[in-house]
């Protein structure tokens, strides 16, 4: 049985989907709630700052792995850990 | 002065003190967060000393990147919000009442507020080798008929701040009391 490797993508991308979601009620909190001042920009600011940063590193990283290929389960010898290990 | 935009505001209210859980209690969850960054690492290192390879396999590395991602874009939210949290989680006494804000979760935000004439009882607790150390503690406000009570958690000088409430409920008791013209 062979499981794409694309399907690992999608559950992450649904994962950084719902992250997204709650990174931009947490916003709406602080910018709706937290009294603007320098305190609450430079939080707000360093937090997307920050997520930029992840987001960018993540896409570096994953744009260069091949989304073709399956993971093998139930089956001796694949190697697909980089080990015959497993 | 003070600045904070007091919901529903009365004429000639002033803000006296604002005051938010003690910043050793956001620094824990710093610590935390820090703590937990670092663990994949370590993981990483021992599980890399087992099985050297382990990063060139077709599907480990992926997949570790992946998890890795994911971890650190949680660690980041749940640090952000752990700020939120100690900054949003206010209460504000005015020589009028206390305010009672409260962020509790993502989706849930309380406001209660306390006239001081109501006050009947207001006590300070410091508990614990923690509080001790670092003097931070609860206090405890007991209001008259209703079985009321406002608990201000893990803030700082609970005993100043215990001081302050009496103070100005006495004051306050003078103008809005049963004597009062």
């Amino acid at each position: 049985m062979t499981i794409p490797l694309i399907g690992f993508l999608i559950l992450y991308l649904l994962f950084v989907f719902v992250w997204l979601i709650f990174s931009l009620v947490a916003l709406y909190h602080i910018l709706r709630y937290g009294q603007i001042n320098f305190t609450t920009f430079i939080t707000t600011f360093v937090y997307i700052i920050g997520l930029a940063v992840i987001l960018f590193l993540s896409y570096e990283y994953l744009s260069q792995i091949d989304w073709s290929v399956g993971l093998t389960i139930f089956q001796g010898g694949s190697n697909a850990f980089g080990t015959s290990n497993f | 002065m003070l600045k904070y935009r007091l919901p529903g505001a009365m004429p000639g209210e002033k803000i006296i003190k604002i005051i938010r859980k003690d910043a050793f209690i956001l620094l824990g969850k710093f610590i935390l967060a820090v703590i937990l960054t670092g663990l994949p690492a370590l993981v990483g290192f021992i599980v890399i000393s087992i099985y050297p390879n382990l990063l060139l396999g077709q599907i480990s590395y992926p997949l570790i990147a992946l998890s890795i991602s994911g971890y650190i874009l949680f660690i980041w939210l749940f640090l952000f919000f752990s700020f939120i949290d100690y900054y949003l989680d206010v209460w504000l006494i005015t020589n009028e009442r206390i305010i009672d804000i409260k962020q509790e979760g993502f989706f849930s935000r309380t406001v209660a507020e306390l006239k001081l004439f109501q006050i009947q009882d207001v006590t300070s607790e410091l508990k614990g080798l923690s509080k001790f150390i670092f003097h931070y503690g609860d206090v405890y406000v007991q209001t008259a008929g209703e079985v009321q009570r406002f608990v201000f958690r893990q803030i700082p000088h609970p005993e100043e701040i215990r001081d302050v409430i009496i103070k100005l409920a006495e004051e306050n008791k003078k103008i809005h009391g049963p004597h009062s013209t």
